[in-house]
């Protein structure tokens, strides 16, 4: 009985988590070889910056004239920030109006998705530190050591001293706290792929990059519309998308509520479960059997636990009348891409276009 | 009718007036015969798997699936009417799944009117002894694992969380054996502790490693409970089993009725009570062990199903091990039933079914029958 109540209490508090941005964390192979030399990983201990936000300590002489970015970039160019934009005033997901008076020069994420649009953005020598699963772009990495789980670390957030706080799922209690510490913190839980236009152009505001942000929205605007364009007269093949199969005889399947559910639509495909209004859901063999998929995408592929290949979904039991499984049309993609609410969320759309529409897209 | 003649196989020491009183109590209400209530039994668990066979989350006629069944036998060819694939999900997805359940069911079912009996508590379930705490880490344990490992179609999780469910009872029983002597609270106690050591030991995991974050909502959905098999082969171990330990538990009967009276008495008319009390844990554990192996964590099955027969049959083993069996078998289809075409195509976790459905039937029997026994 304890471990049921205790169970659900953790089930209750990670459902959540792992609705939305559920993919395996696991970095794609080109992320895990280091990159070109570009950027060496800013040295960890940071120097505090002169913020009047932050009185700290100084380490080494600040400059006293202006508030620019840490000296650890390139000493040359200083990111304008465009100074007419301040004070911005935006709303984040959990509809909490917060002023900026100046661009965030110590900024915090919480999720890889955000992650991914501060480097986007140009911000990355701005970003202290980032949750663990923030593996990419490979910069990212050194800085990705925040545990979250089931809740972020106050203290050691608030020893970083940051002025901006990125945060994807995190509760009310939390958003409460660092309010109380006055700290910027915004929830930004975008559930479409509107949400994340939304979202991306709100952080290019906030952190005086709105032009940059608006170019990288209309970049992704622009490819999605030509793969829809491409699939939109497409015959629409049947499509399972699964999440996960720690019990193979009854796998989580996408539903409409999450990205992927979003995503296949638009790739050209028909989620076979798109009754599903949930971003996820544990689902029937039977039901999978009779729906009978023409092609079975695995995004539990690099999962870090009970990884499937498409070897060990061609051998299940009873599947073996399932068109995708007859064609041998199962087929693993990496699920980063599509999960994540951040700018390479239309590579995923592209990802799974080529998955389900080879012949549009050699 | 029970028979009030003392239990045993000794002469029986001068009952005391507690249990006097007991024995009139008992001797009031009236009770249906063992053979009805047996006999009712059977027929519910018919019903049940006819049932579970028929209905599901996709729909298939009735008269498909007698016809189906027909063309089985092999003796009476009927053209088909249904898709293909409708044989795939009755034969080879649905009924595996339904003799499961009613397996996981007749077991724990046993499994907790053994527990009940052998720890005297009204609050002993099968997981009682360690076992939750041992399967939840066993599971993670074989999560972490993660090797494509296949025994008789049993992955490393379920085998893992049967190893952990039958080592942290061994634990519990070693803890709680002291000269040579097994008392039930030091028992109760010695379990309680170990299942939530081992609980938080799993909480401790999931914080420690980041990979299994991810994964914890699906390890929680998986340990709490939903019937797991997927393969004929899986059940040709599973099923023989759990017959063999019911057939064993009920040749404990004697026993157990003469335990409840307490360890002392229980001696005094000539039972071994160490001797039985080892064989008893160890059947109940392997019950539960094959429980979980098959469906996980499913909770009240072994706690309710007991007291609800109980109320029917009284407390003699004899007549309560095997209608708690066949019970808990009926109760465990019902609930998977429901847990899978309820919200269908979306599957819960049948732990939920059960709780949700007997709990609430467990609660108005206990005020009913606190009535009844007032009056």
């Amino acid at each position: 009985v304890r471990n049921v109540i205790v169970g659900l209490l953790v089930l209750a508090n990670l459902l959540a988590a792992c609705a939305a941005p559920a993919a395996a964390p696991t970095a794609s192979p080109a992320a895990v070889t280091p990159t070109a030399t570009s950027a060496p990983p800013t040295p960890t201990p940071v120097p505090p910056t002169a913020t009047a936000l932050l009185p700290t300590a100084t380490v080494e002489p600040p400059t006293p004239t202006v508030p620019v970015p840490s000296p650890t970039t390139a000493p040359t160019v200083a990111p304008s920030p465009t100074p007419a934009a301040f004070p911005v005033t935006v709303v984040d997901d959990a509809g909490r109006k917060l002023t900026f008076d100046r661009a965030p020069e110590r900024i915090i994420s919480l999720s890889p998705g955000h992650t991914e649009t501060v480097y986007a953005l140009g911000l990355g020598d701005k970003l202290v530190a980032a949750d663990l699963y923030s593996t990419y772009p490979a910069e990212a990495k050194p800085k990705a050591k925040l545990n979250n789980y089931p809740n972020p670390n106050v203290e050691e957030l608030v020893a970083l001293k940051p002025d901006l706080i990125l945060s994807l799922i995190e509760g009310d209690e939390f958003l409460k706290t660092m309010d109380a510490r006055h700290i910027p913190t915004l929830r930004l839980f975008p559930s479409t792929v509107d949400g994340t236009y939304r979202d991306l152009e709100l952080i290019g505001q906030v952190t005086g990059t709105a032009d940059k942000a608006a170019a990288i929205v209309a970049a992704m605007q622009e490819k999605q519309a030509s793969i829809v364009a491409k699939t939109k007269d497409a015959p629409r093949p049947r499509v399972l998308y699964e999440l996960d199969a720690t019990d193979p005889t009854k796998p989580w399947v996408a539903g409409t509520g999450g990205f992927y559910g979003a995503l296949v639509p638009m790739a050209g495909g028909k989620n076979v479960f798109d009754d599903i209004k949930l971003d996820a859901s544990q689902v029937s063999t039977e039901q999978i059997i009779a729906r009978d998929p023409e092609i079975v995408i695995l995004s539990d592929a690099t999962s870090p636990f009970n990884a499937q290949t498409p070897a060990m979904v061609l051998a299940r039991p009873g599947w073996s009348k399932i068109t995708a499984v007859r064609t041998k049309k199962v087929i693993p993609v990496d699920p980063d891409a599509m999960t994540r609410p951040g700018p390479r969320l239309i590579d995923g759309l592209e990802q799974l276009a080529k998955v389900i529409h080879p012949e549009l897209f050699p | 009718v029970i028979e009030s003649r003392p239990l045993g196989r000794r002469a029986p020491a001068e009952p005391t007036n507690d249990q006097r009183r007991a024995l009139a109590a008992s001797a009031a209400i009236r009770r249906p015969s063992p053979p009805l209530v047996l006999g009712a039994l059977v027929v519910a668990l018919g019903v049940a798997l006819a049932l579970g066979a028929t209905f599901g989350s996709v729909a298939i006629e009735p008269r498909s699936l007698a016809e189906m069944a027909l063309n089985r036998t092999g003796l009476i060819h009927v053209a088909p009417t249904w898709q293909p694939q409708d044989e795939v999900i009755v034969f080879d997805v649905r009924l595996p799944r339904v003799v499961a359940a009613a397996l996981i069911g007749m077991a724990l079912g046993t499994a907790g009117a053994i527990f009940q009996g052998l720890l005297r508590n009204p609050l002993a379930d099968p997981f009682l002894l360690g076992t939750s705490g041992g399967a939840s880490l066993g599971a993670i344990i074989g999560i972490l694992l993660a090797t494509p490992l296949d025994l008789l179609g049993f992955g490393v999780v379920p085998l893992a969380s049967f190893v952990g469910a039958l080592l942290s009872t061994g634990l519990v029983y070693r803890l709680a054996r002291l000269g040579g002597r097994t008392p039930v609270v030091p028992l109760l106690l010695a379990g309680f502790a170990v299942s939530t050591v081992l609980n938080y030991f799993v909480s401790l995991l999931l914080i420690l490693n980041d990979r299994l974050q991810l994964d914890a909502a699906r390890i929680y959905a998986w340990l709490l409970g939903g019937v797991a098999v997927s393969e004929w082969s899986q059940l040709a171990v599973a099923a023989p089993t759990v017959v063999v330990a019911a057939v064993v538990a009920t040749a404990l009967a004697p026993s157990l009725n003469a335990l409840a009276l307490g360890d002392e008495t229980a001696e005094s008319l000539g039972v071994a009570v160490e001797r039985e009390k080892a064989v008893a844990i160890v059947v109940g554990s392997l019950l539960t062990g094959l429980a979980v192996t098959l469906g996980g964590l499913i909770g009240f099955v072994g706690l309710v199903v007991p007291h609800v027969v109980r109320l029917a049959t009284g407390p003699d083993h004899r007549l309560l091990l095997p209608a708690s069996a066949l019970a808990g078998g009926s109760f465990v289809i019902v609930a998977d039933l429901l847990a899978r075409s309820l919200l269908a195509p979306t599957e819960l976790p049948v732990g939920i079914l059960t709780a949700f459905l007997g709990g609430p039937y467990f609660l108005y029997l206990l005020r009913r029958s606190r009535r009844e026994f007032r009056a």
